[in-house]
């Protein structure tokens, strides 16, 4: 249908084209004595007037309507032109599904028809894969992947000979287009399970398969229903809602001090650098050498004085037993110990310090998926990098980095890139340490949930063996009074990454609850119920249908 | 001044011409019927064939005529071909626009009903669940688009114009268009057979009478319409438009009279510049301000434009000095520059378009200016949507122009038919100029010649400032487009036109066949 029309386009075009001139051309010499100034010259004159002036329409319009290469005229466009949207109104878009590539597990799609209903898009998951699939709506425009992924999802992209065949169906054949489907790795029930744990907090969850770097979880709460961008009432609460800040994706953009959790890579650092030493730690903690500082101590100090008791310090204390008592003054002086260029080279390879690397093909989707990087900035002096090495000072992690460290341990070492698109092969970002190393450090970390008194000791649970590291982060966060004046407030940021089960680990978590409170009693609980989900679908015992093919 | 003896015809027979303009017309109005259907929307089979009906009326017009006629049929081709080209675009917009309209509405429809929605539940944080109930469109929702519809059309309604009104609301309203453009084609033939004789253009000659009804109708039209209403009382007709053609014919009388005293022999005889100044100055001035005072009343700029630039034409023609076609165009050019030294002076409707037209990218889509801002905007996003050969016939998007029916139709086919199909719009305009033209040059009396380079003028004019303004080259004007604009009164006086060029045309042949 729709090439019998374009074709009458042209027909239209060329007889009447052909017709105009066949009138013109046997006639130009008898027309020409009315161009010609011989007889009646003003006449001739007014006629090559006219002439002129529909020379200058006919090249105006021209350069409008096919030339024009504005900036302004274009931003104007993109901001008013309806074209858009009634095509897009009138286009099938094309599906985003989970990685299961299922039906009844859709990320978008559309709602089917009912009385008296159109068919709209529909997003099953509402609230929790909100910031990574976006909305689009006339009003406040596009986000996310309904952004990056419009020119795909409408049909119009032509990458691929899949979509090239698509493009020239939707051209010539088809009045209702058809865009192309988009299967990610995200799994669409450990997604809900996880924006569902999550509860009121706020923070971010990201899970990885550590063996393909596929993102399985990516949540930011609180979140945004898709559908109410639409409601001028619900968007002017979403934008208003200041504590929570909801449009903002904190799984990429959110940069938080890692605390303790940073204890599993100084670990790695040390161990790949042949050191695993046996240390007192007394009561007084430790000082960094060179500077008048304040010493750092660990935190039992803080809580036994609470109490009214006295804090006499660990004693004798090896590398595990550091970890599972997330020993600060330990972990100070490891990382003095290892030395300020081999910390930095070590989290270098992490991750810190530059970009992510996305295993992306499609430039779009890295624009969708712009994450800030981690920072670890060089230490000045000693008592810097002490601090660092616990995780605190100036030092910056994504929740998306913290899960690629306990992707990276896991993996025995090799840090995958993350990638969220299922068609992608696995790549190889960076080969960070030793298999031993990371088997070794794996070892410590399911310590520190199965050992009594371990941060983690509630992680435990019969259905998985869990390795993990817990980290609250103090956070000076000035709390502004109605006077105009700030209050100084200090919050504990939770921190809990992980990885199961530890012998060939499949999955591996980083969730950050801002404010909650310790590491693990606040955000160790809501990874708990992801692993208890993730081994009700199969995840642990390779009966899953979800796991990537290269695990089988 | 010797008559051009050129009596070389134009090689192509008037029926197989007509015949291929018809088929244009019906290849052009089948595709909009199968893209319509295949899109979802019921375009009207009956409008269909009415259409094709009233587009063969041009063959019996040519076969009553055929014998009798001797002049240039050739203008009646190029008539027919616009003609079929306006009744596809008009077929394409009119059967569109309500599903057009569904979907520019349908957004902000269900963003009204689910704020409803919203307000009334209780829970206003369980947004989700009620959002997807409420989106879809329902019953009242479908009502208040045609409410809107009928917004879009509302025409300024004047008491005075309630007769004429009840008088055209009598007839059904299928039966208008019928009726108008039979009334339109009956014109063209009564015009030719009327000026095959003497006594009628001997009637015509006679400039101060038809300065006077001039006048004095244009007074009428003054003193009828309401301020602010531009006069249009009678639907989104200006009634006056009518007399453009009465004072084409009193400018051309005018100037035939007293052409010599324009020119500078004969004043260099007489000598007596006061003399001259008062006699032939004084009430040519007073000629040309009191139409152009009128339309400046009746707030219809383009008219000024029109009627300002045949004036300049016409005194060219007659006192053969560039001085006035140069100081012409250079005094527009100065005076729509320097536009803005007048504020104040000048209606805020004109100065609105002069703004527009220069900074159209630049005004916040908050100014009270906006609706005009957004239909010229609305018109770019056409001609862009276009590109080379057009979206196709029933398959663009341009019913999203506010007033694409009349004023910004030129938009619609660019976007439709690309800038090749309507490049050859223009070309086709151009040649009807150039038959026109011929037309003025062949003419035997100087009368005869200034009436048809005065009609011909004035459809070039018309033509430029539609198409100019719909482009943005000019600043906008409520012109429509003579043949393809929706209009049976703009329809009619274009015919009287036509009428008037076909008849000297006649004339000329008449003349020619008794000379050789």
């Amino acid at each position: 249908m729709l090439l019998v029309l374009t074709i009458a386009k042209f027909l239209i075009v060329a007889v009447f084209g052909i017709y105009v001139l066949r009138i013109l051309s046997p006639s130009l010499k008898s027309l020409a004595s009315t161009f010609s100034f011989k007889h009646h010259k003003e006449m001739a004159v007014v006629l090559w007037v006219f002439v002129f002036a529909f020379s200058i329409l006919v090249g105006y319009q021209a350069y409008w309507q096919l030339f024009i290469n504005n900036a302004l005229f274009q931003k104007t466009k993109e901001l008013h032109d309806p074209r858009p949207w009634i095509i897009e109104a009138t286009t099938i878009k094309g599906t985003i599904y989970d990685r299961t590539h299922d039906e009844s597990k859709v990320l978008a799609g559309y709602t089917t028809a009912e009385d008296g209903q159109l068919p709209h898009r529909y997003y099953p998951l509402g609230e929790a894969t909100a910031h990574i699939i976006g909305y689009s709506d006339v009003e406040r425009a596009k986000s996310g992947l309904e952004k990056y992924y419009f020119e795909r999802l409408m049909g119009q992209s032509r990458t691929t000979q899949e979509e090239e065949d698509n493009y020239l169906n939707n051209k010539y054949f088809r009045l209702q287009p058809r865009g192309s489907d988009i299967v990610l790795t995200l799994d669409y029930e450990l997604q809900k399970t996880a924006y569902e744990a999550f509860g009121n907090n706020k923070g971010a969850v990201v899970a990885i398969e550590p063996a393909t770097g596929e993102i399985l979880v990516l949540i930011s709460a609180p979140s945004f229903h898709p559908d109410s961008v639409s409601v001028d009432k619900a968007w002017v609460r979403i934008v208003t809602d200041e504590e929570g800040k909801r449009l903002y994706n904190r799984a990429l953009w959110g940069r938080y001090p890692p605390g303790s959790t940073f204890k599993a890579l100084v670990a790695c650092a040390a161990i790949e650098n042949g050191l695993d030493p046996i240390w007192h730690i007394g009561a007084d903690g430790y000082k960094p050498p060179g500077v008048r500082r304040k010493r750092v101590f660990d935190h039992e100090r803080a809580s036994y004085r609470k109490r009214g008791q006295v804090w006499r310090g660990h004693g004798e204390m090896d590398m595990t037993r550091a970890l599972v008592k997330s020993s600060n003054a330990y972990f100070a002086r490891l990382g003095v110990t290892v030395g300020d260029s081999l910390m930095h080279e070590t989290a270098r390879r992490f991750g810190f310090n530059q970009p992510v690397q996305w295993n992306a093909s499609r430039p779009e989707l890295l624009a969708s998926l712009v994450a800030f990087e981690s920072s670890f900035p060089p230490t000045k002096n000693a008592h810097e990098l002490a601090w660092s090495s616990i995780g605190q000072e100036k030092m910056l992690a994504t929740p998306l980095q913290l899960a690629l460290i306990a992707s990276t341990i896991a993996n025995d070492g090799v840090l995958m890139k993350p990638t969220i698109e299922r068609q992608e092969k696995p790549a190889i970002w960076n080969r960070v340490i030793s298999a031993e190393t990371a088997r070794k450090v794996r070892k410590m970390m399911r310590e520190v949930v199965w050992t009594r008194g371990g941060t983690a000791w509630r992680m435990r649970m019969k259905e998985v063996e869990v390795g993990g590291k817990t980290g609250t982060a103090e956070i000076n966060l000035p709390r502004k009074r109605e006077d105009g004046t700030f209050e100084k407030r200090i919050v504990n940021n939770a921190v809990f990454i992980s990885f199961a089960p530890v012998d060939n680990p499949k999955i591996a978590i980083a969730v950050i609850a801002e404010g909650a409170g310790y590491g693990g009693a606040a955000a160790a609980p809501i990874a708990k119920e992801i692993y208890l989900r993730a081994h009700e679908l199969g995840y642990f015992d390779g009966t899953s249908q979800n796991s990537s093919s290269t695990e089988n | 001044m010797e008559p051009a003896k050129t009596a070389v015809r134009l090689k192509i027979s008037p029926g197989v011409g007509l015949s291929i303009a018809l088929a244009i017309a019906i290849l052009g109005m089948v595709s909009v019927y199968l893209a319509g259907n295949a899109r979802g929307y019921d375009p009207s089979l009956t409008v269909l064939i009415r259409n094709v009906l009233l587009m063969s009326f041009f063959f019996v017009v040519y076969s009553v005529l055929k014998k009798s006629y001797k002049g240039d049929f050739s203008i009646l081709v190029i008539v027919a071909l616009l003609t079929g080209i306006g009744f596809v675009v008009q077929y394409r917009i009119s059967s569109a626009i309500n599903v057009d309209f569904q979907k520019t509405l349908i957004k902000q429809l269900s963003v009204a009903a689910q704020k409803n929605a919203l307000t009334d539940s209780v829970n206003t944080d369980s947004t989700s669940a009620e959002i997807a109930k409420s989106r879809p469109l329902a019953e009242r929702e479908i009502g208040a688009i045609q409410e809107e519809a009928k917004q879009l059309f509302k025409v300024d309604t004047f008491e005075s114009g309630k007769v004429f009104r009840e008088l055209l609301e009598s007839f059904p309203g299928w039966s208008r268009l019928i009726i108008s453009h039979l009334v339109a084609l009956l014109s063209i033939f009564i015009i030719i057979k009327k000026c095959t004789k003497q006594q009628f253009i001997d009637s015509l000659n006679n400039p101060f009478f038809w300065m006077a009804f001039t006048v004095l109708m244009l007074f009428l039209f003054v003193g009828l319409s309401e301020v602010g209403t531009r006069g249009r009382f009678v639907y989104n007709m200006t009634p006056w438009e009518a007399f453009k053609i009465t004072i084409i014919i009193f400018l051309a009388g005018f100037f035939a009279k007293f052409k010599d005293d324009f020119t500078r022999e004969r004043r260099k005889v007489k000598g007596k510049k006061l003399q001259r100044l008062l006699l032939i100055w004084g009430p040519f001035t007073l000629i040309w301000l009191t139409p152009q005072l009128l339309f400046v009343l009746l707030k219809d700029f383009g008219q000024v434009i029109i009627y300002g630039g045949l004036v300049v034409i016409m005194i060219f023609v007659v006192t053969r000095k560039y001085a006035y076609l140069i100081g012409g165009i250079v005094v527009t050019i100065l005076v729509s520059k320097s536009i803005f030294l007048l504020e104040g002076v000048i209606p805020p409707h004109v100065l609105q378009r002069f703004v527009i037209w220069g900074d159209v990218w630049r005004l916040p889509h908050d100014s009270a200016w906006w609706d005009n801002v957004y239909q010229i905007m609305n018109s770019f996003f056409a001609l862009n949507a276009g590109g080379w050969t057009g979206a196709g016939l029933g398959l663009g998007h341009p019913t999203n122009i506010p007033l694409v029916v009349s004023d910004f139709v030129y938009a619609a086919i660019a976007e439709e038919i690309g800038f090749l199909g309507s490049g050859l719009i223009v070309l086709s305009y151009l040649l009807l100029f150039i038959l026109g033209m011929r037309v003025a040059i062949q003419a035997a009396t100087d009368f005869e010649r200034l009436l048809g380079l005065g009609f011909t003028t004035m459809l070039a004019i018309q033509v430029f400032v539609n198409i100019g303004g719909v482009i943005k080259l000019i600043p906008l004007t409520g012109i429509t487009l003579p043949f393809i604009s929706r209009g049976g009164f703009s329809f009619l006086i274009s015919c009287i036109i036509v009428g008037f060029l076909m008849g000297i045309s006649h004339r000329n042949g008449i003349r020619e066949k008794h000379e050789y």
